[in-house]
């Protein structure tokens, strides 16, 4: 059991989706207040996730500032409230916490308790929450006001619960719980439930998607320039990086993509060393199409008939003759030797 | 001196190499990134000075001076033509989170003064790794050379005078904001005049 962090205070709400358009305002009462967690199991449940180390949350987010206005967010606030205020403030930001989390979502998400901790250690104050939907290893119920909650007796739902999470983390300066973490542990991690980093925690991901592209075509170049790689396998890893920009991924696990195409020892080792150094606290880059061709000093052109020209950036208007037809059409002139030709499978 | 300040002297001191180190590697990656951009006419980071950090941390509303100063590393971009600030603005926050992002230029049409853009942006995790810089972010501003020249002017002279300024001085230095807004709006002009008869021709 995670005994260090010095738990101040909890609370749990049960949260209904309110968010109907053309319907503004709640559907039902947020209810729930501050939670008295004596249970021994209990505590010892919601203390092993507040006390996970952030890095096994794998997303970095931040909360998004107001445009044009000095720092400014409204969420990070009620966070902040949270970690810092008198309990009285605690427990009003928490309920606000939960009416936005009840307003952010829809119909398709379904009910859901919404439990928030914070603890301090260190000198360092964590605030951590969850939403565990309908099938959670949690029960919970309110008598006289006050939420009760029982930790069910499943062991798969506890090793394995379905939820969503987020840590924020600092300290009292301006500069503390800026930036956090966040997971997404249900089934369905599509547009949908976007809305736990964007409705509710007005948040975004961290890294940009520029910095993310270069990051990664760095690392490409150092481990394709070194002698470390045979000819087929620098073929492999440059089509690897191909198939990141034509289906136009929008994020890259570096470890996985080391793992899939990087065959040799030394050199997956080298690349996943580098980009550790780069990105310390994440394995996931968001990356961009645009921005990985800019990098890789490749441009690309895309034709209506799926047809796919690249060449090096720096000389694609000399390589690459492109006449204007009818309608729109084009005709290429490519000159050049074919070297090598591949079936590549879909 | 109080043991409160001297305490902080000595913190600060304790970090000051360490943000040096940052702010010069910070250097050289936004210097990488515009390598070549004919639109930048400098660019430069410096860690702040202990004792202006130390004057800074004196006023009331920096309760944590360590974390609540942000601008302990600093970095200025400059650029040629007015236009050209958004451009660059967006080249960085294509690179940097931030968490603030404002245009200093009064909004105000009969006051002329300070102008320029501010971003504070989180310090990458690679330059906090590898240099022991112990500070979350950095502030960036980005002036053209006329916002740059009146703000390093009016740095002594206006912002950290020891005196409260006369009627005169005041209107002399709001003035010279104005002439500096003046040609940065002409130059501007100029420069987009130029790069549109390029198109043309």
């Amino acid at each position: 059991v995670p005994d260090n962090w010095e738990l101040d205070f909890s609370a749990a709400y049960l949260v209904k989706p309110s968010r109907i358009e053309g319907r503004p305002g709640l559907t039902g009462k947020v209810k729930g207040s501050k939670l008295n967690v004596s249970e021994a199991v209990l505590k010892s449940f919601l203390l092993s996730l507040h006390s996970e180390k952030k890095k096994t949350l794998p997303t970095e987010v931040i909360f998004i500032h107001e445009a044009g206005k000095e720092q400014n967010n409204e969420v990070r606030e009620l966070f902040r409230k949270v970690a810092f205020f008198p309990v009285t403030e605690k427990r009003s930001a928490s309920r606000k916490l939960a009416k936005r989390l009840a307003l952010s979502t829809d119909g398709r998400s379904g009910s859901c308790l919404f439990v928030i901790l914070s603890g301090k250690k260190e000198g360092v104050t964590r605030v951590s929450c969850w939403r565990f939907p309908a099938d959670t290893p949690l029960e919970a119920k309110i008598l006289e006001g006050d939420i009760k909650i029982k930790l069910l007796e499943d062991a798969y739902a506890i090793n394995s619960p379905n939820f969503k999470a987020a840590i924020f983390e600092g300290d009292q300066s301006r500069s503390g719980f800026w930036d956090g973490r966040i997971e997404d542990k249900s089934a369905y991690k599509d547009e949908v439930s976007q809305y736990w980093r964007t409705k509710f925690l007005d948040c975004r991901i961290k890294p940009t998607e520029s910095s993310g592209s270069r990051m990664l075509i760095s690392a490409v170049k150092e481990c394709y320039n070194s002698n470390d790689l045979s000819l087929e396998q620098k073929d492999n890893l440059m089509e690897a990086v191909d198939d990141l920009i034509s289906e136009e991924q929008t994020e890259v696990d570096f470890d996985l993509f080391a793992t899939e195409h990087i065959t040799d020892d030394t050199s997956r080792d080298k690349f996943v060393k580098y980009l550790r150094a780069k990105s310390p606290l994440t394995n996931t880059l968001p990356i961009k199409a645009e921005y990985l061709e800019r990098d890789l000093g490749v441009k690309t052109i895309h034709l209506d008939n799926k047809i796919k020209i690249s060449a090096p950036a720096e000389n694609f208007d000399e390589l690459v003759n492109v006449t204007e037809g009818e309608n729109g059409a084009v005709q290429i002139t490519i000159s050049g030797r074919i070297v090598d030709t591949k079936l590549k499978k879909k | 001196m109080s043991t409160n300040l001297e305490k902080l002297r000595s913190q600060y001191e304790d970090r000051f190499p360490k943000l040096e180190q940052g702010a010069k590697v910070l250097q050289n990656q936004i210097e990488e990134l515009f390598k070549g951009d004919q639109r930048i006419d400098f660019i430069s980071a410096r860690a702040k000075g202990i004792e202006s950090f130390l004057g800074k941390a004196g006023k009331a509303k920096y309760k944590y001076p360590l974390g609540d100063i942000q601008d302990q590393i600093g970095v200025r971009i400059v650029v040629k033509y007015k236009s050209e600030l958004v451009h660059v603005r967006d080249a960085i926050l294509d690179e940097f989170s931030e968490i603030e992002d404002v245009d200093k230029e009064d909004k105000d049409h009969t006051l002329f003064g300070y102008a320029g853009i501010h971003l504070i942006c989180f310090l990458p995790e690679d330059i906090r790794g590898s240099t022991g810089c112990e500070v979350k972010f950095f502030e960036m501003q980005l002036f053209t050379i006329f916002q740059h020249a009146w703000a390093e002017a009016n740095h002594d002279l206006g912002y950290k005078s020891d005196s409260e300024l006369d009627f005169e001085t005041n209107k002399l230095i709001h003035f010279t904001a104005a002439q500096a807004w003046g040609a940065d709006k002409i130059f501007d002009e100029l420069w987009i005049k130029k790069k549109n008869s390029k198109e043309g021709s």
